[in-house]
């Protein structure tokens, strides 16, 4: 088998034997869905014209979906592995070390489909509804869990940068504002002048929009879709790379 | 003693350095200075030293997991710096923190580092090294169940898998009770005995005695004695008679010393004198009476054959310290 799976087989092992690192990066975004619908759900009625006749918890589940994937878990596996000496051991193993990140990666794959799977259901049991049928469902998953790839980078890269717990985990802190800063509320358009602006520049918006946009309508709006993918794309180029190149010098 | 041929070697080190680069306004700071040693095939080599003396640093340069700053290295006839990635190929590493997944089963974790070498037939593999350190039985338990001699066993064993022409051990027993160690030497004789030459540091005198067939001291970064344990002692050739002082009674008691027949030289010990002699029981009476006519009386007079911590002290001038693990087993 080839080594990145075989690597990433451990690492679904790992997640699957410690519960207790995932769940919470599904209750959180669970909790705020459940806080925002149970407050804004009377101002948003279904009649609400962003919202094409669903309920307002179908404008959140693309948020939530996001939040619940953007974790930092690989990166804390990565400073664990460190910590433990595991790391040293595939480091000294006659193996690519890009493997070490892609077998992480390929798990963060896994352990997104799951995340995402479960946000969903969650979704449909408050009474949302994706109106671009089984092939949106589809889409929902895989977009979402491989955004979560594409995030992860940033948290392996700063465990590889600073080999510490607590940075790694407050690295977190910094999809915050990502989160935010973006159409997550309220559509685009009705935002203010410069939190516009700042979502318009902001990749999760592009993200978000583009899962949303599976949710309420019936056919597929390849505009947002292909924003969705270019900038899932491109973020996820940009932080691999980093951690990449993290990992090689920390082997350095 | 004629210089044995590349072939014979399974390790050979030329000049090695490790620098590390000082911080804002810091001196860069050698962690290693310069070290030349070479290990035959087959051999048990130690690497004796107390702890930041350098023995890590050079393991992680000889494994390819700390950069060479200066110098040659040579592994299982591999340049370490110009092809680490084959160096690899014929090394098995088991370094001081064990480095075992908690979360994996021992068989798992055996399997797998069986499949990262591409091991031909992976489980007939795991099951003989699970039977080598004696831990068939608990294959099937996550690592995180497992006492810390279980842990070091295994890790011995994930080194093992490719069958491994130089096995690196760092400090293979430390934090280990007597019997798990005594099962640790065990199991490095049996590989050992099997074809693999195996590099050892260690911070044990009585480990190195017992299992190196050579050794190497270094001490803050330099090599200050090679050879084989008895050879080393050998050159000392003298019997160690220790003193106990006070720290006021240390220049008297040389100067009263003087003048003792056969005596070598004399050093500090700790707390007391370490009197170098050529038949130390003869001399026991005459350290003895010497003191005494001086006005000092020492507090406890130990006679001893000289051991690898003598020759460290001839060498540096100090003792190992922790060099003696809790029982010797």
């Amino acid at each position: 088998m080839n080594e990145t799976l075989l690597l990433a087989r451990r690492a679904v092992r790992e997640v699957w034997r410690l519960p207790a690192a995932t769940l919470p990066a599904v209750f959180i975004p669970v909790f705020f869905m459940v806080v925002n619908i149970g407050q804004v759900n009377r101002i948003f009625p279904p009649s609400t014209p962003f919202l094409q006749g669903q309920h307002y918890v179908a404008f959140q589940v693309p948020v939530s979906l996001v939040f619940a994937v953007s974790s930092a878990t690989s990166g804390l596996a990565m400073v664990t592995d460190i910590d433990i000496g595991y790391l040293d051991k595939l480091l000294a193993a006659p193996i690519r070390r890009t493997a070490i990140v892609w077998g992480r990666l390929a798990a963060d794959l896994v352990r997104g489909i799951a995340v995402s799977t479960l946000v969903l259901i969650v979704g449909f049991l408050f009474g949302a509804r994706v109106r671009s049928g089984v092939p949106g469902v589809v889409l929902l998953i895989l977009l979402a869990a491989l955004w979560g790839v594409a995030y992860a980078g940033i948290a392996m890269a700063i465990a590889l940068k600073t080999k510490n717990v607590q940075t790694t985990n407050a690295s977190f802190i910094i999809f915050f504002p990502l989160l935010f800063l973006t159409p997550n509320f309220v559509p685009l358009e009705l935002l203010t002048g410069p939190l516009r602006a700042v979502a318009r520049l902001n990749p999760v918006s592009y993200v978000i929009t583009g899962l949303r946009d599976l949710v309420l309508y019936p056919d597929i709006h390849w505009g947002s879709l292909g924003a969705c993918v270019l900038t899932i794309v491109l973020t996820g180029l940009v932080l691999t790379a980093l951690s990449l190149r993290a990992l090689n010098r920390f082997a350095e | 003693m004629s210089t044995p041929l590349d072939a014979d070697l399974a390790i050979e080190v030329r000049g090695l350095v490790k620098r590390y680069r000082g911080g804002r306004g810091q001196d860069d700071i050698d962690a290693v200075r310069g070290i030349d040693l070479v290990v035959r095939r087959g051999e048990v080599f130690g690497f004796l030293g107390p702890n930041g003396a350098g023995k890590t640093t050079t393991v992680r340069m000889l494994c390819t997991l700390l950069p060479i700053s200066d110098g040659h290295a040579k592994v299982a006839g591999v340049d370490v710096r110009r092809d680490p990635a084959e160096v690899r190929r014929h090394i098995g590493v088991a370094l001081q923190e064990v480095g075992l997944d908690p979360t994996q089963t021992g068989r798992e974790l055996l399997e797998l580092q069986c499949a990262l070498y591409r091991v031909a037939d992976p489980a007939g593999r795991c099951a003989e090294l699970l039977a080598l350190v004696g831990l068939s039985e608990a294959a099937n338990r996550t690592i995180k169940t497992y006492s810390g001699g279980m842990k070091r066993r295994l890790d011995l064993a994930t080194a093992l898998v490719h069958k491994p022409q130089v096995l690196f051990l760092d400090e293979p027993t430390t934090g280990l009770d007597p019997a798990s160690r005594a099962t640790v030497w065990e199991e490095v004789r049996r590989i050992n005995a099997a074809g693999t030459t195996i590099f050892l540091t260690t911070q044990y005198l009585e480990e190195a005695d017992q299992l190196c067939d050579r050794l190497a001291i270094i001490d803050d970064g330099r090599l200050v004695a090679a050879g084989t344990p008895d050879s080393l002692k050998a050159e000392l050739g003298s019997d160690v008679i220790t003193v106990g002082l006070r720290q006021d009674e240390h220049r008297p008691a040389r100067d009263a010393l003087a003048v003792l027949p056969g005596m070598d030289h004399v050093t500090d010990a700790g707390e007391g004198l370490a009197v170098y002699v050529r038949d130390g029981a003869a001399a026991v009476a005459d350290v003895v009476r010497l003191l005494v006519d001086a006005g000092i009386r020492p507090g406890t007079v130990t006679l001893a054959r000289p051991s690898l911590d003598d020759v460290f002290l001839a060498s540096t001038g100090r003792r190992i310290e922790g060099g003696a693990p809790e029982a010797a087993a």
